[in-house]
Parts: C-alpha cells; sequence; structure tokens
C-alpha cells in the first residue's frame, strides 16, 4: 500500500472518528445521518487497508521483481523525487502569513516573485511585470467590487 | 406582446447594459470560485437608478456571462471558476494539454449557448407544465433523487468502488458541518460562527481543485499544453457542438429539470449531466482523457439549468436557488410581482423573457471575440502561471464571505485534494457526495415529519416508489448488466471475456 494512499486514508478515518466523538452531543435527528456516515466511511477505510495488505501480501508470494520492491517503498513512484511539493507547500503557508503582515497585493507581488524563482524561472523582465500587474489587478479588483482585502499589519500601525 | 417585448428590449440604453453586464460577468466568472451568486449580489445595488427592463436585462446577461465564465478558468488551468464548472474541469483540460484549448473553449461557447436556448424554450413553451411537475415534488421525491444522483457514484468511482464509495460518504459528511436543517443545532463547528453557516461550497472546491492542482503543475513543469503546437481552434469547437444534438438534447433536459427544482442548481446538473453522459456514451474509457461530449454536457445543463431556475422564480414567485432569490428582489424592487399572473402585466415580462434569450447570444459573441486570445494561456510557463492561479485562488476564496478563515480552509482542502489526486482517489465521489449532503438530510427529516415518523411516507408515494426504483436499478445495473447481456460466442467482446478469464486462471 503506497504511503499517499495511507496518507489518505488516515485523515479521512481521523476527521470521521472525531466527527463520531462529537455526535455524541447532539440530539437524534442531527447526529442520525453523520452517525451513519461516521461509521460507513470507518468500516470502509478498514475493508480497504484491509484489502489492500491482503493483496500486497498476495503479490509479493507471487512474484517480487526489484523494481515492485523499489516501488513499494516511500513514495511508490506515484509523486516526483524533486522537493517541489515542500517549496508549494511551505511557500502557500509564508504568502498566508504575508498577506497579515503586508496586505493582499503586496504579498502576492512578492509571492509570484519568489515562487517563479524556487520553480526555476529565473527572467525576472518577464516576471516581475507579471507580479506588478497581478497586484495591481489584485487592488484594482478589490477597490471596483468592493472587497474588503486585507491591507497589513503595517498600513494599520500607520 | 412579444413583439412589444422585442421592442424594448433591444432599445440602445438596454443593449448597452448588456454589453457592459456581459463583460463583467466574464471577468467575474473567469476569477477563481468566484461565480452567479457573486456577481448578481454585487450588480443588485447598481440597478436601482435604471429603469426595470434594463435592470433586469442587465442581471440576466450577468447570470449568464458569469456561468459562461466560470469554465474559462476550468478548461484552461483546471481551476473552478464557480461550483457550475467543476464538471467542465475533468474533460476540458485534458482537451488544453492536448493543445486543444481554443477547441474547448468553442464546445464551452457552443455548450453554453446551446444550454441557455434549451433553458428559455422550456421557460416560455412549457412552464406552466414543467411547474405543475416542481409542485407534485415533496421532501420525499427531493430525498430519492438525491439518493438516484448519489447512485452514480458507481460511475464517477471510475472501478474504485470501494474509495468512491468513501469519498462520497466523506463529501456528505463534510456537508454536514454547521447547522442541522431541521432543529438548528450547531454541529461540527469547533465552537467558531463563521463555520455555522457549513462550509462553503465554492471555497472547499477552489482548494480541492485549484489549489491541489496548482501544486501539481507546478510539480510538472513545463506548460500547461503538453504539445508543440496548438491544433484546432475556437470555430470548430464551436461546429463541433451541433453535431452531437443527443448530448445537447440530453444535458439541457437535466439542467432544466434540476433547474427548477428548488435546490438543486447548476453544482449538481452539471456533475449528473457529465456522469450520465458518460454512462451513455458509446466510448466511455475515453473520459477524463479530453472527450468533448464529457465537456459539451455539463456546459449545456450548467447554463439550461440557471434558466430553468428562473421558471419557479418568474411564475410562482417561489426562488429555485439563491441567486434567483436575488433576481426575484431585483424584480420586485422594479415593481414587477412574480407569480401566476406575472404575463399579465404588459410587455415588460416579455421583454425580460427576450432580454433573457439575448443575453445567451451576447455571451457567445463576445466570447468567440476574444477567448481565441485567451486561449494563449495555456503555453506560459508553470512557474510563473502557478503563483498568479494561487493568488486569484486565495481572492476568490476570501471575496465571498471577507474572511481569512476561508483562504485557510481553502489551503486545508488543497492539502487534502492534492494528496487524494496523488493517490490517484476518485475526486469526483467527494463533490457529489458534498453537493448533495443537505439535499438528502433536510428532505429526508422532513419528509418523515410530514408522514408523521412513518419510513413507509417513502414507497407509498408514486413518485417517491418511482425513483426509489431507479436508484435501485442504476445502484444494480454494474452487477445487473454482465447477467442481462451475455456476449454471443465468436463475437469480439466474447473472445475478450474469455481471454480474461484465461489469464485469471493462469495467474491462480
Amino acid at each position: 500500500m503506497k504511503i499517499l494512499d495511507l496518507s489518505a486514508a488516515i485523515i479521512i478515518v481521523v476527521v470521521s472518528a472525531l466527527f463520531l466523538i462529537m455526535t455524541a452531543g447532539l440530539g437524534r435527528t442531527a447526529s442520525l445521518f453523520p452517525k451513519i456516515l461516521c461509521i460507513t466511511i470507518i468500516a470502509l477505510v478498514l475493508f480497504y487497508i484491509v484489502v489492500q495488505i491482503y493483496n500486497n501480501c498476495k503479490n509479493s508470494s507471487v512474484k517480487s521483481s526489484r523494481k515492485e520492491a523499489e516501488a513499494k517503498k516511500g513514495w511508490g513512484g506515484d509523486v516526483p523525487k524533486s522537493g517541489l511539493w515542500y517549496i508549494i507547500m511551505g511557500s502557500i503557508i509564508i504568502y498566508f502569513g504575508l498577506i497579515y503582515l503586508i496586505g493582499f497585493g503586496v504579498a502576492s507581488f512578492f509571492y509570484i516573485i519568489a515562487l517563479s524563482y524556487f520553480g526555476g524561472y529565473h527572467r525576472m523582465k518577464m516576471v516581475i511585470p507579471v507580479a506588478l500587474g497581478m497586484a495591481l489587478f489584485l487592488i484594482v479588483i478589490g477597490r471596483l467590487f468592493n472587497i474588503p482585502l486585507p491591507k497589513g499589519l503595517w498600513l494599520i500601525l500607520l | 406582446m412579444w413583439l412589444e417585448g422585442l421592442r424594448v428590449a433591444v432599445q440602445p440604453m438596454n443593449m448597452l447594459y448588456l454589453l457592459g453586464g456581459t463583460i463583467f460577468g466574464l471577468i467575474i466568472g473567469a476569477l477563481p470560485g468566484l461565480g452567479p451568486m457573486f456577481a448578481v449580489t454585487l450588480a443588485l445595488p447598481l440597478t436601482f437608478g435604471i429603469p426595470a427592463a434594463t435592470a433586469i436585462i442587465m442581471l440576466s446577461a450577468i447570470h449568464a456571462a458569469t456561468a459562461y465564465g466560470d469554465s474559462l478558468a476550468s478548461i484552461l488551468i483546471n481551476t473552478p471558476g464557480g461550483v457550475g464548472s467543476v464538471a467542465s474541469c475533468w474533460e476540458g483540460f485534458p482537451l488544453s494539454q492536448k493543445g486543444k484549448s481554443g477547441y474547448a473553449l468553442g464546445i464551452s461557447a457552443g455548450g453554453s449557448f446551446s444550454g441557455g436556448v434549451i433553458g428559455w424554450v422550456f421557460l416560455v413553451a412549457t412552464a406552466p407544465l414543467l411547474i405543475g411537475l416542481a409542485l407534485m415534488m415533496g421532501p420525499a421525491e427531493y430525498f430519492m433523487i438525491a439518493i438516484l444522483a448519489l447512485s452514480l457514484l458507481s460511475i464517477a468511482s471510475e472501478g474504485q468502488n470501494i474509495k468512491g464509495a468513501i469519498l462520497g460518504a466523506f463529501g456528505l459528511l463534510l456537508s454536514y458541518i454547521g447547522r442541522d436543517p431541521i432543529w438548528g443545532v450547531t454541529r461540527f463547528t469547533f465552537g467558531n460562527i463563521f463555520l455555522e453557516d457549513g462550509l462553503p461550497m465554492s471555497v472547499v472546491f477552489v482548494g480541492f481543485f485549484a489549489i491541489s492542482q496548482a501544486i501539481v503543475l507546478f510539480e510538472k513543469g513545463g506548460s500547461v499544453m503538453e504539445v508543440e503546437k496548438m491544433k484546432e481552434g475556437v470555430l470548430s469547437g464551436v461546429r463541433d457542438v451541433f453535431r452531437r444534438p443527443f448530448t445537447i438534447i440530453r444535458s439541457g433536459i437535466i439542467g432544466v429539470l434540476l433547474g427548477i427544482m428548488p435546490a438543486l442548481g447548476i453544482s449538481t446538473a452539471s456533475i449528473i449531466a457529465y456522469l450520465v453522459e458518460k454512462r451513455s456514451s458509446k466510448h466511455p474509457e475515453t473520459f477524463g482523457k479530453g472527450d468533448p461530449d464529457g465537456l459539451l454536457a455539463p456546459e449545456v445543463a450548467k447554463n439550461s439549468c440557471l434558466v430553468g431556475d428562473l421558471v419557479p422564480t418568474l411564475t410562482l414567485g417561489i426562488p429555485g436557488s439563491a441567486v434567483t432569490a436575488i433576481f426575484m428582489a431585483a424584480l420586485i424592487m422594479h415593481g414587477i410581482q412574480p407569480g401566476p399572473d406575472y404575463f399579465s402585466k404588459g410587455s415588460l415580462p416579455y421583454a425580460v423573457f427576450v432580454g433573457i434569450l439575448i443575453a445567451q447570444l451576447s455571451f457567445l459573441v463576445l466570447g468567440l471575440l476574444f477567448i481565441g486570445q485567451l486561449a494563449k494561456i495555456v503555453k506560459v510557463p508553470m512557474p510563473i502561471l502557478v503563483p498568479v492561479i494561487i493568488a486569484l485562488s486565495f481572492l476568490g476564496a476570501f471575496a465571498m464571505r471577507n474572511l481569512m478563515l476561508d483562504v485557510l480552509i481553502t489551503c486545508l482542502f488543497g492539502l487534502l485534494g492534492y494528496i487524494l489526486n496523488k493517490a490517484k482517489w476518485p475526486l469526483p465521489c467527494f463533490v457529489l457526495g458534498f453537493v448533495l449532503g443537505d439535499i438528502a438530510e433536510s428532505n429526508f427529516h422532513r419528509a418523515l415529519l410530514i408522514g408523521k415518523g412513518s419510513y413507509l411516507t417513502f414507497i407509498t408515494r408514486p413518485g417517491s416508489l418511482f425513483l426509489f426504483i431507479c436508484a435501485i436499478l442504476v445502484f444494480a445495473w454494474p452487477y445487473l448488466k454482465p447477467l442481462l447481456f451475455k456476449p454471443r460466442k465468436g463475437t469480439i467482446l466474447a473472445e475478450a471475456v474469455e481471454r480474461e478469464a484465461g489469464m485469471d486462471e493462469e495467474e491462480t
């Protein structure tokens, strides 16, 4: 069973178990559907894990080529070997924080430049106008459609 | 009266507002997460100072153009522009990857236009009949419709039945966050008042599809287009639409029927139309790889549903969805009382009807003029495109309720969507569950309350019983089909089955 498959199953089971516990404090009507669903999900996920483990054991006893053995290690071959996944997830968290600190428009400007750079695109003559245009677009859309985009702490302090 | 209505509708001032509304709708629609609801709400205050016919024509244009604009982002960057265009990603984006973004946008434009016209014809010709049908439907029937729609999980799961069932159930479960529809008890909100209204659908879908897709695209590198040259243009896409009359009619009817039923909106219509199209297709294996039928079906259903939504709003005074509720507010504000005697109020109602039809045409013309240029987005390098997608997704998530919490929810669903995507779980099942959760639960409890607690209420009503039998048949169809249609000896299919059986024996 691949790690990502297992991660997905675990996330779903944990959320369902948490919701199942929370249904204890609810009335009969409010808890009926969630309770049925939580129990169904947990049962199905457990069944799925058992089936996967059984299949893995069966397959490994029949034939065990080197390629398969490699595939079972770590990410199971589905995820690229590069660290781009971590870069982009980290960047999203930093972007989220930056919006609070320096505002939506300015944060977007720096975010686009930084992510393009880390993504391997170093033609700043191309990136900076795009980032600037995007930041301006966001600010204009915010003003035009009356969306109170976060202005950032520094503007509030000023 | 129709001629008088046409004369009012085509006045230069009305045409100008129609054009403005179409452009506004296309811009809002193209932004991830922002759909017709946002656009029509935003434009409502702008209609205060203008004549009634102009106001309603402008809102109709915004309504139709936003729904069409929603598909642009879905097709080009696999990011749903709104809740109604999630299904458009599934075939539209693979077409873009093949260098057929112009062709896909052409199908979208032609399909949306056809859907709008079908919806309009139904609206004009069969409104009283459809209203009769809608009035026959009670909570028991609505619950059974939800069950029938959930039975499509077997198609959405693409052979991964357990994973599909888990994700469908998980989607249903997450749709129960917020107040319970009968007693108003808050559930799974962790004390956060902003979660009491539930997880906003557009915020969840933007995260689930846009953010997760952005991560996938960033890893992939290059550009969206995987081939050297762009193939087939916008016009060939539009031409191909009219070569598929059965898809148009089938999806148009699905859209209208779901549109006239309160609470079943464009998100449900487009997904069901896609799955029905896949089921009725002679080549279902091409779905998910850029099948034009699979793109056309949700596009037609979405716009026919939008116009179908107006049937109960105008003729009964019952809004079919939140968007049409705003529409109704605009009508009342301008002195038009929707209801059974709607057509007896001079030429104005007819002008509104003509305006709705012209609105469909206006987004088609504007779309055809500009989408050819837009299609070139697929050539932009990923390191530039991805941060732009993320910034627009954040904007879309934030703008719905002006809350940073929604941006956080988008991020969390983005991560979940990414993991599920990489582990090859069938994501459409989650969408189906999430969309149908509230409809299933609220109508189940309402039906029980009306039936004084008796479960027989679901099978004693003819409509409900019919839908129940349909749901069972759809569920059982994959198992019944091989029993009912055994391949004849000597045919290619029979040989394939025998070969497969032989391989199984060898393995054991």
